[in-house]
């Protein structure tokens, strides 16, 4: 995840709409893939995603750069889902316009079968280290908690997803 | 080392964290002689390459969609949250942004913001959905701005004045105009105003009117203080916050495109100045202010997130009927390439002004708790004023044509008044309806007389029931002002038959359907080349001794917008024809016609009969509906 030039974060804080573009326009592939992977539904990530930009805006001048400020973004997309699915009154499903461009389909859709079935928890840890390349401390930064849970629950996550991929392996056999 | 310990370390050093030499040696060993954390480390690769690597396409471009929330939502200053009943389509979702949600168009979104883009077509369905959503929105609004205004006259050819402008709901407004011009001399009195309206009272501070006129000396150099208790006047400066009045119905105003504006995104309208006058609140209230032609061009810079305007200005109409004007008030010819008045915002800011500066001393204003007692009846309300709530209930002071009770509904600019008075015996309708208004059936509540907004007031309708006539005036929209009306707990009587007719000198008016007076005259709408958007609302016939001598026709936009009316009338005296002060031969087909520019009239006889049409529009537009009615009539 890229870093913003420091003077267009400040100047957003300024309430400058054209630098909080730069940021939107930065950002906001990444914060609708982890919107689309917590929520599991296109429509709902895009609204997702809207709101999560309309929150930062309305409390950037609180953004103080002591963390990154993708992780930023990310707490507030975390959430905005978690929200979003407490309002819609159902957890995430799958949807089948989910994003499936990969060099192997195959193992893509395992993943996301196997990523869909882990907790809430593990999952999230997962997206934002191996997914969006945070490290343990911004993750822990985004999701509230010691950088050892999420150490912990990383390997969790991947241990369960190695098992899917070895489901597939045997059964190509 | 064993594969239960191996395998998270395996994880954290995939993912960069830190590990001991020690421990980083262990592990390595481990794995390199276990098949199952090899194995475990493979996969975890082949996950991290599955999951990171993903074709752009896959996302789409919101870029713009949020924008748009994010301009509309934030910029302006104390805004509620719009209500989810009044959704509005992401401007972005409209053709540019759909276009690359499909994935038509990435990348080729332009910097700035993809919104500057938007198609004019859609920007005036947006100005008007977003005028009308942010009225009752908005909480405070404190704007400074400075008016610079020219060819005042020979001695003062520039003026420059600061004004300050406050609202807080519910209806309250504070306007002050100062006067930075350096006079020639002392017989100029400056243009200083107070103007402040705290719902039912209103104070103005300032000299005495002197609209339109160029000596100094025709002015009051004292300045005159006004305090009413009551006024049932519309809020004056509410334009100026949200123009709900000029572009709450955007017809008759040309989107121009969009531009940055002292730093703020605006789209550019354009409109004739008789259109646009509640942008200029401060010509109405006092002081020596130059005069304005209605044809005169008004351009408006809206801000696209707030909707208030940034820049307002006023330019020389290229009408020729101008020319005449300017000579009937002593002015040089003007140049259309220059403003002659120009209204600038400095600065706006979100935060609620003082209370304190809105007091007026001696309002009347009735607590809720008492309004059974404190009128001798309970006032007739709305059952369903939302989303309005009641803020006021007024008590004015007695007077011939006063309401004996007002109550004051009121969300953010918007506003209802409900006056009453249980004793009306007034030969016409109660409240401010003339005989030309139009007569409308409320659901639930039976017929009533309606009126659109103009002339400083709202839209407003007129009730008589057999208890008590109520008048109701408003900045909502027809179709909400008739929807709260018929939640009204009266029952209408029919309009009274002597409300229908009034006598001026020898002259007796009634009013008649407008259909069959159309019919009269040997025509029917859609024959006539009017206006977009106008229809025949009322009509009246005048009767001298019993005998028919003319018809007249009102055309209104039927949106309810602040466009002045279209007046068709059929006379049956050659002679009317001539009483225009100014007249100019003007053409129309075959047919030679006289134009008055002051009184915006076009004149003409036709077999045997005169004819006129009136209204706020240009000469081109008065000749093509004179020359419809030639068709018409053969």
């Amino acid at each position: 995840m890229r870093d913003p030039d420091p003077r267009t974060v400040q100047q957003a804080r300024a309430g400058d709409l054209r630098a909080f573009e730069e940021l939107v326009r930065l950002y906001q592939a990444e914060v609708f893939r982890f919107a689309w992977h917590l929520t599991r539904d296109r429509t709902l990530a895009e609204d997702v995603t809207q709101d999560t930009f309309l929150r930062a805006f309305r409390f950037i001048h609180g953004y103080r750069g002591g963390q990154r400020f993708g992780s930023w973004l990310f707490a507030i997309a975390r959430n905005c889902s978690m929200d979003a699915l407490r309002k819609r009154g159902t957890v995430a499903e799958h949807d089948e316009r989910e994003p499936r461009a990969t060099p192997d389909a195959s193992t893509r859709a395992e993943l996301d079968a196997a990523l869909a079935a882990v907790s809430a928890e593990h999952r999230d840890a997962f997206l934002l280290v191996e997914v969006f390349g945070l490290s343990y401390q911004e993750a822990a930064d985004v999701l509230g908690v010691a950088v050892g849970t999420v150490k912990s629950r990383m390997f969790r996550a991947r241990r369960a997803l190695c098992a899917a991929i070895a489901v597939d392996d045997e059964a190509a056999r | 080392m064993n594969c239960r310990r191996a395998q998270p370390l395996v994880s954290a050093a995939m993912d960069g964290a830190y590990l001991t030499s020690a421990e980083r040696r262990a592990v390595e060993a481990h794995v390199a002689t276990c098949t199952t954390c090899a194995t475990f480390e493979r996969r975890a690769l082949q996950v991290r390459t599955t999951v990171r690597i993903r074709a752009a396409e896959d996302v789409p471009d919101l870029t713009d969609r949020i924008m748009a929330t994010v301009a509309r939502g934030s910029a302006r200053p104390a805004r509620r949250a719009p209500r989810p009943r009044r959704p509005i389509r992401p401007r972005a979702l409209l053709p540019a942004a759909a276009a690359a949600v499909a994935g038509i168009v990435i990348g080729s979104l332009v910097v700035g913001g993809p919104w500057h883009a938007h198609p004019r077509t859609a920007w005036a369905s947006e100005i008007e959905l977003g005028v009308r959503r942010a009225a009752p929105s908005i909480d405070a609004f404190q704007g400074s701005y400075t008016i610079t205004e020219r060819g005042l006259a020979p001695g003062v050819p520039v003026r420059t004045l600061s004004m300050d402008l406050s609202f807080l709901a519910p209806q309250r407004f504070r306007l002050d105009v100062h006067d930075d011009t350096v006079y020639p001399s002392k017989a100029w009195t400056p243009t200083n105003l107070t103007y402040v309206e705290n719902m039912p009272a209103i104070y103005l501070s300032g000299p005495s009117g002197c609209v339109g006129t160029l000596q100094p000396v025709d002015c009051s150099s004292a300045t005159t203080i006004t305090k009413t208790r009551y006024s049932a006047a519309a809020p004056v400066p509410a334009d100026l916050v949200v123009p709900l009045a000029t572009l709450g119905s955007v017809d008759g105003v040309q989107v121009l495109g969009e531009e940055q504006v002292d730093g703020h995104d605006t789209v550019r309208v354009q409109m004739p100045f008789s259109r646009a006058r509640p942008l200029f609140p401060f010509l109405q209230l006092g002081g020596t202010w130059r005069p304005f032609f209605a044809e005169d061009v008004v351009t408006v810079w809206l801000d696209t997130a707030g909707w208030y305007p940034v820049r307002t200005q006023i330019t020389p109409s290229t009408d020729p009927g101008r020319h005449d004007w300017e000579m009937r008030f002593g002015l040089p010819r003007e140049s259309p390439g220059t403003p002659i008045l120009d209204v600038s915002l400095g600065s706006v800011a979100a935060t609620p002004p003082d209370p304190s500066v809105f007091r007026i001393k001696g309002r009347a204003v009735v607590p809720p708790s008492e309004i059974g007692t404190a009128f001798g009846y309970t006032p007739a309300a709305p059952a369903e004023p939302a989303p309005l709530s009641l803020v006021a209930a007024i008590a004015p002071p007695s007077g011939p044509a006063a309401p004996t009770s007002v109550l004051l509904y009121a969300d953010g600019l918007d506003y209802l008044r409900v006056a009453e008075d249980q004793r009306w015996s007034g030969p016409g309708p109660f409240g401010v309806i003339g005989l030309d208004a139009e007569q409308v059936t409320l659901p639930h509540v039976g017929p009533a007389l309606y009126e659109p907004a103009g002339d400083g007031l709202g839209r407003r309708l007129s009730v008589h029931t057999p208890t008590t006539d109520l008048y109701i005036e408003s900045n909502l929209s027809r179709d909400q002002l008739i929807a709260v009306a018929s939640s009204l707990d009266v029952r209408a009587a029919a309009i009274p038959q002597r409300w229908r007719v009034a006598h001026a000198g020898g002259l007796t008016l009634a009013r008649t359907d407008p259909i069959d007076a159309l019919h009269t005259m040997g025509m029917d709408a859609a024959t006539l080349a009017l206006p977009t958007g106008y229809r025949p609302t009322t009509a009246t016939r005048s009767l001298e001794q019993g005998i028919d001598v003319g018809v007249t026709v009102t055309f209104r936009p039927d949106t309810g917008a602040v466009g002045s009316p279209v007046v068709l009338h059929m006379g049956t005296s050659r002679d009317a024809a001539d009483t225009a002060p100014d007249p100019e031969r003007v053409s129309i087909g075959a047919t030679t016609g006289r134009y008055s520019a002051g009184a915006s009239e076009l004149t003409w006889t036709q077999g045997g009969r005169s004819w006129s049409v009136q209204g706020d529009l240009v000469l081109a537009q008065l000749v093509a509906i004179a020359t419809s009615v030639l068709e018409a009539r053969g």
